[in-house]
C-alpha cells in the first residue's frame, strides 16, 4: 500500500462568489462604505477642526471668512470656491450618510416591531434628505448673508 | 476563608420577578466558584439550580456571568474572582431564564445549526481507506476555531446579541468559520450565504466581549473578521 504525502507547508486558497445572493449584498456594501468613510471623515473632520478652531481661532470666526472661501452669491466661482465646495460636500454626504446607517444599524438591533423601524427610518432618511438639499442649495448658490 | 455570595434567583413558577439570594459560606481560596455553588445547593439550599457535567472546563455546561463577566464556574478560582469578601453570579443574558442559572439553549443551539456545523464534502471517501489529507498548513488555519466547547459565554456576553436575539452570534460564526476554513471542506459558500444575511457577521461590531469572555482562549472576534474578509473578498485564504 502506498502512502500519499502531502507538503507540510502547503496552504490551500479557494474562493467563493463574495456577493452571494443580491438581497444581502446591500449589508455587506453598507459595511465597507462605513470603514471607508469613518476613516476619510477622520480626516476631514480633523482638518475642518484644525481649520476653523486653530487657524482661523474660535473668537475670529466671522461669516466673512466663510464667504471668502466659498464664494458669495453671483460672483464667479474660484478654483479655490471649488475646492472649498467639494471639500464641505465630501464632509456633508460622508457624515450625513455615516450617521444615517449607523442609526440604522442601532435602529435595526432595538426596534424589533419591523412596522415601528420602518417609520422612524423613513423620518431619519427624510431629516437627511433635507439637511441635504439645504446644503446643494448651498452648494450651487455660494454663500447669500440673510438679511 | 468566608465568602459572601450573592446570586441571582429566579423560579417563573414562583416569583414575579428574580431577587437576589445571598449566602455566606466557607471556602478555601483554591476553590472554583463552581465548588461555592455546589456547597450552598448540597448544604444552604437546595434549590439552587445550575447545569454542570464534568465540572473541568470541557462540557460547558456551566457558563454564567460572574461578577459582570461570562465565565465557566468550573475555571474561576475564588480567590482570583473575590472582591471584598463578595462574589455576584448570575444567569448569561439574552437567554431566557427557566430558573436561576439555568437559561434556554435552545435559540443558541438554532443559531449553531443554521452555519451547517459538520463536514461536507461530497468527494467519494479515498480508496485506500484512510482518512482525507491535509497538509499541517491547511489544519493549522482553523486550529483556533476547534476549541469551541458551545458553552455561549461569547454569545452572551455580545451586545448586538443582547439587543437582537436573531444575530446569528460569535459562537455560530466561530463554527462556521471551522468548516470554511476547513481545506476539506465543500459548503463555504452556502455557509458564506448564510453569514450575509442581515442578521449575520454584520451584526458584528468589535465590541471584543466575545474574546473576553471565551474560556477556551479562541480569538473570536478575529475569526468574525476573518469570516468577513472572505464575503468581501470572496477569498477563502
Amino acid at each position: 500500500m502506498t502512502i500519499q504525502t502531502l507538503n507540510p507547508a502547503q496552504r490551500t486558497i479557494r474562493t467563493v462568489k463574495p456577493m452571494p445572493l443580491a438581497r444581502n449584498r446591500f449589508e455587506r456594501m453598507a459595511w465597507i462604505f462605513m470603514r471607508f468613510s469613518g476613516l476619510i471623515l477622520v480626516f476631514l473632520s480633523l482638518s475642518h477642526f484644525w481649520l476653523q478652531h486653530l487657524i482661523v481661532g474660535t473668537h475670529q470666526l466671522q461669516f466673512g471668512q466663510t464667504v471668502a472661501r466659498w464664494g458669495a452669491a453671483g460672483a464667479p466661482v474660484t478654483i479655490e470656491n471649488v475646492f472649498w465646495r467639494l471639500y464641505y460636500v465630501a464632509i456633508i454626504a460622508l457624515a450625513m450618510l455615516h450617521g444615517l446607517n449607523g442609526f440604522r444599524q442601532v435602529a435595526y438591533d432595538y426596534l424589533n416591531n419591523r412596522g415601528v423601524y420602518r417609520g422612524v427610518m423613513i423620518a431619519a432618511t427624510g431629516v437627511i434628505a433635507v439637511v441635504s438639499l439645504m446644503g446643494l442649495v448651498a452648494l450651487l448658490g455660494g454663500a447669500t448673508i440673510v438679511k | 476563608m468566608k465568602l459572601h455570595l450573592k446570586i441571582k434567583r429566579f423560579n417563573p413558577e414562583i416569583d414575579k420577578k428574580p431577587y437576589w439570594g445571598e449566602y455566606d459560606i466557607e471556602v478555601d481560596e483554591m476553590d472554583r466558584v463552581l465548588d461555592a455553588l455546589q456547597e450552598v445547593k448540597w448544604t444552604v439550599d437546595g434549590t439552587l439550580a445550575l447545569r454542570r457535567s464534568c465540572a473541568h472546563g470541557i462540557c460547558g455546561s456551566d457558563a454564567m456571568r460572574i461578577n459582570g463577566r461570562n465565565r465557566l464556574a468550573c475555571k474561576c478560582l475564588i480567590k482570583d474572582e473575590i472582591k471584598n469578601g463578595q462574589i455576584t453570579v448570575e444567569p448569561i443574558l439574552g437567554l431566557k431564564v427557566q430558573k436561576d442559572m439555568i437559561v434556554d439553549m435552545e435559540p443558541f443551539f438554532a443559531h449553531y445549526r443554521s452555519v451547517l456545523p459538520f463536514l461536507v464534502n461530497k468527494d467519494p471517501l479515498p480508496e485506500n481507506g484512510r482518512e482525507r489529507l491535509q497538509t499541517i498548513a491547511d489544519r493549522e488555519r482553523f486550529d483556533d476555531t476547534t476549541k469551541c466547547i458551545l458553552c455561549a459565554c461569547c454569545t452572551t456576553s455580545c451586545p448586538s446579541f443582547w439587543a437582537r436575539g436573531e444575530y446569528v452570534g460569535p459562537a455560530a460564526i466561530v463554527q462556521a468559520h471551522r468548516f470554511i476554513f476547513d481545506s476539506r471542506d465543500q459548503a463555504a459558500q452556502e455557509r458564506l450565504e448564510v453569514l450575509s444575511e442581515v442578521d449575520g457577521v454584520w451584526r458584528c461590531r468589535t465590541v471584543f466581549n466575545c474574546t473576553d469572555a471565551c474560556p477556551r482562549g479562541i480569538e473570536v472576534t478575529k475569526a468574525i473578521g476573518e469570516v468577513k474578509a472572505a464575503l468581501r473578498t470572496g477569498i477563502i485564504a
